[in-house]
């Protein structure tokens, strides 16, 4: 079980979050459910069966005509900034 | 206050029976009553819609001139707050809007508020938005149904003719069953997606609630159509569907999905089924029973949970408090991330987004995604064989009218009705035009039909609801509480 | 002990299209910060990308130039990570098909001719710019979103020099197929660099670090002869080379640590969902081959085997495409290709260096200097008459006629003309006529130095001296 925690709290961390202990068992049954998932399809043969990333496979031809348009103003962009100096976003230096 | 129809409010406008400002001013009066009743709604819009009144010229050639629009708070509305129901967007003023947004705008409709959804439409109950819960207009201690539930309710609920919602497992075919309102989600790809902030865009639709056909073929012709923003939507010229609804449907060939309907066991149910399959027959239409494998129908969920939540997880990479929404303090960009998304998404989200992190991972991803995507092939391969004889596959919206607030679980994780609350993501997999009918009542709340069409055969499904819809007494219904 | 260097590089340029890969805000560099920006490449949510097809067009003329198999079908994938720079949490590239593969490009080192294989060519998109503070970090988005195509050569390269070879005629490449103005220094392209050592014969690969950052082609030399020394003597010593990511410290000329390759990031690549797969028209594929311009090579070849121009003149002029584009238009109003190859290559860039101008800041025409090499050949004018010309017209831009004209500088061929000057000439120094006349051959050219006084450098040399000659003999 401590394994399986530690490995769901790095996957919420990989994807930039933390989940508390709290919150642990309610992820750990919906991780059961989820394996549980992952078991009935592996059932299902699919030998030479090809993803479907779409709901339909449709090629499409239209590409963009390279023109300079629409393009929106630094106030607008950085509107729902809180912090922003010299127009940018201001963040604490990364960490090296 | 009477609940107008598109149809209706159109030629009261025209003919000057009813003033345009006056019907604004007693619409917030009531959208504010209804809200209190149902809390639908996350913004009400009403110095936007008065300033847009007073410089509006009603044209009459033109069914949506004038109309009150309620959009799903996930669709982006320049400078109106736009929060998809979650914390982290709780201060969001979009720079741009939706494409949808703008195709109205043009048509000269009013926003009068933005309405409520599950966190980021994940969900099925409209429990889990920031602002609380949504109810349902027919019995408020039930569910409104989700993730669209805020838009489903307000239409139910008689105050607006219409709403906006999107569609990714049933998100909109749902509430409109349990709401009792008419809910259509056309061919993905019809609409343009542009500008509404996304679950997982391989199975997201955009669609509507009214309560009549006929309004419900305004509504998608006008937002129909090619948008060069965005590059799944269709070439594919958009039929006049108002112009062409057809109560003929001598000879359409109707498959009733067998796998759905044989576990029903609430019997009003039952019974509404058959009446409307008898419905059917007596307007000439073909109607038989066929099946899917068995196998692929019990697939249905756990493929779906595992794409929804891989391709949600990536979408929502860019709530991350830098850019926009709510940013939490940190040392380092990196907590700022951290500390943003911890803070910002409820615990029923990040549960979600930990799985799709844990199917697209490298090493997994080839026996989860990849392989969820292949059943996926499997079960549309398989709906689609259907479609070769038949024209439009009918089933049971629900098993069950819309549960209690306390009964109402969003865990689609867990196992029960795994088929027959589940079979309307066969829509979001194959992409087919799927509308809900309000077609009954059991124990006092609304029941509805589900009709699913061919890619692109809108106007065939429309005109199987409109010919419905004339022979059935639900056209136009709405509760709007006062008999309480 | 012996060793082997493996390296591969990575290639990423910037393309010069005028609006981004996925959006229609503009290419630019240098300008005021997020000014240049839309709301798709800043990832607000909802919104959805729009392939550029000039993007397209370009990194097909590369695939075409490098001799690749181009998929002609379209397909991108997402590339999931976070990063302050990265606004939509993911960029979306090309992983699983990439538009080019399998192609070649031929290097010359030290005159030896080697085939770099390449692996790989994809389009994909920038990141937004940080600049870092004293204890913060700005961040600017004009760049978030510019196309960019990567090459990814295949782990063939042997060595510093190899890699310098190589990226310069990478480089030269992007200019000549003007999809890019490859400023290392700018960032407009860049590389990165994956080296790794191991034992002569052996067929097992060492262990590889990866060396980024690099500024300029020379410095990914001296990192690379650097990398490859300090792999060796960790391996003499009875040592494990780390898996790490270096960069070059220009000041010391050392490779140094970044940070250790540890938990290498994943990607979770999979297919973009919001972009329908794109058929390429294979007629369009196929005019933007037989449009590509000329390349280096090929044109150095054509100087050579049509033209005449040595190898080393040719290098010369194909060493930049303005140089070799100037020539080419030249030609086209002259056919003394190797006279006016030598104008270029001695006058023109002598010119051009001492006033330290760019070539495109020329006042004088590919056809201007064509018309003045053909007065030449003619003898409208002499030789050393055309410099005095060719600088008139780099300063004013005036034409060969009109300064000619001006200066009055026409030659003179006519032969009765120059027979009078000559017998003017012979009228004011019977002395030298006498001299002559005694057997001094030394008076000829005194005599033809008059005539050239008297016509003011105007009389044909060559006809004077003739004339001269003849003309005296008859008085014998």
């Amino acid at each position: 079980m401590d394994d399986l925690e530690s490995k769901l709290k790095n996957l919420a961390l990989k994807a930039m979050f933390k989940l508390t202990d709290e919150e642990m068992p309610a992820m750990i049954e919906e991780y059961q459910v989820f394996m549980h998932h992952v078991e009935e399809l592996e059932a299902i043969d699919t030998t030479g069966v090809e993803p479907l990333s779409f709901p339909y496979e449709e090629v499409t031809t239209f590409l963009r005509e390279d023109e300079v348009k629409d393009m929106i103003r630094a106030e607008d962009a950085l509107k729902n900034v809180p912090d922003v100096v010299e127009n940018q976003i201001r963040l604490p230096k990364v960490v090296k | 206050m009477k609940a107008y129809t598109i149809v209706e409010l159109h030629n009261l406008f025209k003919n000057k029976e009813l003033s345009i400002s006056e019907y604004y001013q007693s619409l917030f009066v009531e959208l504010e009553k209804q809200n209190k009743r149902l809390n639908a709604l996350v913004t009400i819009t009403k110095e936007e819609a008065l300033k847009k009144i007073s410089n509006l010229s009603f044209d009459p050639s033109n069914m949506l001139s004038a109309i009150p629009v309620v959009y799903k708070d996930n669709y982006s509305t320049e400078g109106i707050r736009t929060t998809a129901s979650s914390k982290i967007l709780d201060n969001y003023l979009p720079i741009y809007s939706a494409t949808a947004v703008n195709k109205l705008e043009d048509n000269n409709t009013v926003i009068v508020a933005k309405a409520s959804l599950d966190e980021l439409a994940m969900g099925g109950t409209n429990r889990s938005a920031y602002t609380g819960p949504v109810h349902n207009p027919w019995d408020t201690t039930r569910i409104s149904g989700g993730s669209s539930g805020g838009s489903a309710a307000i239409v139910a609920s008689g105050v607006v003719p219409f709403a906006l919602g999107s569609d990714t497992g049933d998100s909109i075919r749902k509430p409109a069953g349990f709401c009792g309102v008419v809910g259509f989600k056309p061919t993905w790809g019809r609409i343009s997606r542009y500008g509404v902030i996304p679950y997982a865009t391989s199975l997201d639709h955009l669609g509507a609630f009214t309560r009549t056909i006929e309004d419900m073929s305004i509504v998608i012709g006008a937002l129909s159509g090619r948008d060069d923003h965005d590059m799944t939507s269709s070439m594919k010229e958009v039929p006049d569907y108002y112009q062409n609804l057809n109560k003929d449907i001598k000879g359409v060939k109707i498959a009733i999905l067998k796998n759905v309907y044989d576990e029903v066991t609430n019997q009003d149910i039952i019974d509404n089924m058959n009446v409307v399959i008898e419905k059917f027959k007596e307007l000439g239409a073909i109607v038989e029973f066929v099946s899917m494998e068995q196998q692929l129908m019990k697939a249905i969920l756990p493929a779906y949970v595992i794409i929804a939540n891989s391709e949600a997880m990536s979408n929502h990479s860019c709530l991350d408090g830098i850019k926009f929404g709510v940013r939490e303090p940190g040392d380092s960009p990196d907590e700022i991330m951290i500390e943003s998304r911890t803070k910002g998404f409820s615990s029923f989200i990040k549960r979600r987004f930990v799985l799709g992190n844990l199917a697209l991972a490298t090493e997994n991803q080839e026996k989860m995604f990849r392989k969820a995507q292949k059943v996926r092939r499997l079960i549309v391969d398989n709906l689609n064989q259907i479609y070769k004889e038949y024209d439009i596959i009918l089933t049971p919206v629900s098993g069950d009218i819309a549960p209690t607030l306390e009964d109402a679980s969003d865990d689609r994780l867990s196992e029960q009705y795994l088929i027959l609350e589940n079979h309307l993501i066969l829509g979001n997999f194959a992409g087919t035009p799927s509308l809900t009918l309000p077609s009954g009542f059991s124990k006092h709340m609304p029941i509805g039909i589900n009709i699913m069409g061919r890619l692109f055969e809108e106007q065939t499904v429309l005109n199987v609801a409109y010919a419905l819809e004339s022979v059935l007494p639900y056209r136009n219904q709405y509760r709007e509480g006062s008999e309480d | 002990m012996e060793f082997e260097v493996v390296i591969g590089i990575e290639v990423h340029c910037e393309l010069l299209t005028k609006s981004k890969m996925f959006s229609s805000a503009q290419v630019t560099f240098g300008e005021k910060p997020n000014t240049k920006i839309h709301e798709i490449d800043l990832g607000f949510p909802g919104t959805m990308p729009s392939i550029n097809k000039k993007a397209v067009e370009y990194a097909i003329r590369m695939c075409h130039a490098l001799h690749m198999d181009i998929d002609h079908q379209l397909w991108f994938d997402r590339k999931n990570y976070y990063y302050a720079d990265l606004p939509k949490g993911f960029q979306i590239t090309q992983d699983k098909r990439p538009i080019g593969c399998n192609g070649y490009l031929e290097i010359d080192v030290d005159g030896e001719i080697k085939k770099i294989a390449i692996e790989r060519l994809h389009l994909e998109e920038d990141t937004a710019k940080q600049v870092h503070y004293h204890d913060f970090t700005l961040v600017d988005y004009n760049r978030a979103g510019i196309p960019l195509i990567e090459i990814v050569t295949k782990p063939t390269i042997k060595s510093g020099k190899e890699a310098a070879a190589y990226l310069e005629k990478l480089r030269s490449y992007f200019l000549f197929t003007e999809i890019s103005d490859a400023k290392m220094e700018e960032g407009s392209m860049r590389c990165d660099i994956n080296i790794s050592i191991m034992e002569k014969g052996s067929s097992v690969f060492g262990t590889k670090t990866e060396i980024k950052n690099l500024n300029s082609i020379s410095n990914v030399q001296k990192a690379i002869d650097f990398e490859v020394e300090r792999q060796k003597q960790i391996i003499i010593n009875g040592g494990m080379v780390e898996q790490e990511t270096r960069r070059f410290n220009e000041a010391t000329k050392e490779t140094v640590l970044m940070r250790s390759k540890g938990e290498a990031a994943d990607y979770k690549y999979y297919t973009e969902p919001n972009i329908l797969p794109i058929q390429l028209d294979a007629s369009w594929v196929l005019s933007i081959k037989e449009q590509l311009p000329q390349l280096p090579e090929q044109r150095v070849k054509r100087y050579v085997e049509e033209y005449q121009i040595s190898k080393v003149e040719a290098a010369i002029l194909v060493s930049s495409k303005a140089i070799s584009d100037f020539y080419e238009e030249a030609i086209c109003y002259t056919k003394e290709y190797k006279l006016v190859a030598n104008w270029i290559l001695t006058e023109l860039l002598a010119y051009i260096n001492k006033h330290q101008i760019e070539f495109k800041e020329l006042k004088i025409t590919a056809k201007d200097l064509a018309e003045l090499v053909n007065h030449i050949v003619k003898a409208t004018i002499s030789s050393k008459q055309a410099k005095q010309v060719f600088e008139e017209m780099m300063n004013t831009a005036k034409t060969v006629e009109q300064v000619i004209e001006e200066k009055g500088l026409q030659q003179v061929s006519d032969t009765s003309v120059i027979k009078e000057i000559i017998l003017e000439v012979f009228k004011q120094q019977p002395q030298s006529i006498e001299d002559y006349k005694n057997g001094k051959t030394k008076a000829i050219g005194f005599l033809v130095g008059q005539v050239m006084k008297l016509s003011k450098g105007q009389a044909n040399p060559a006809m004077t001296n003739k004339l001269v000659k003849d003309m005296l003999e008859e008085m014998i």
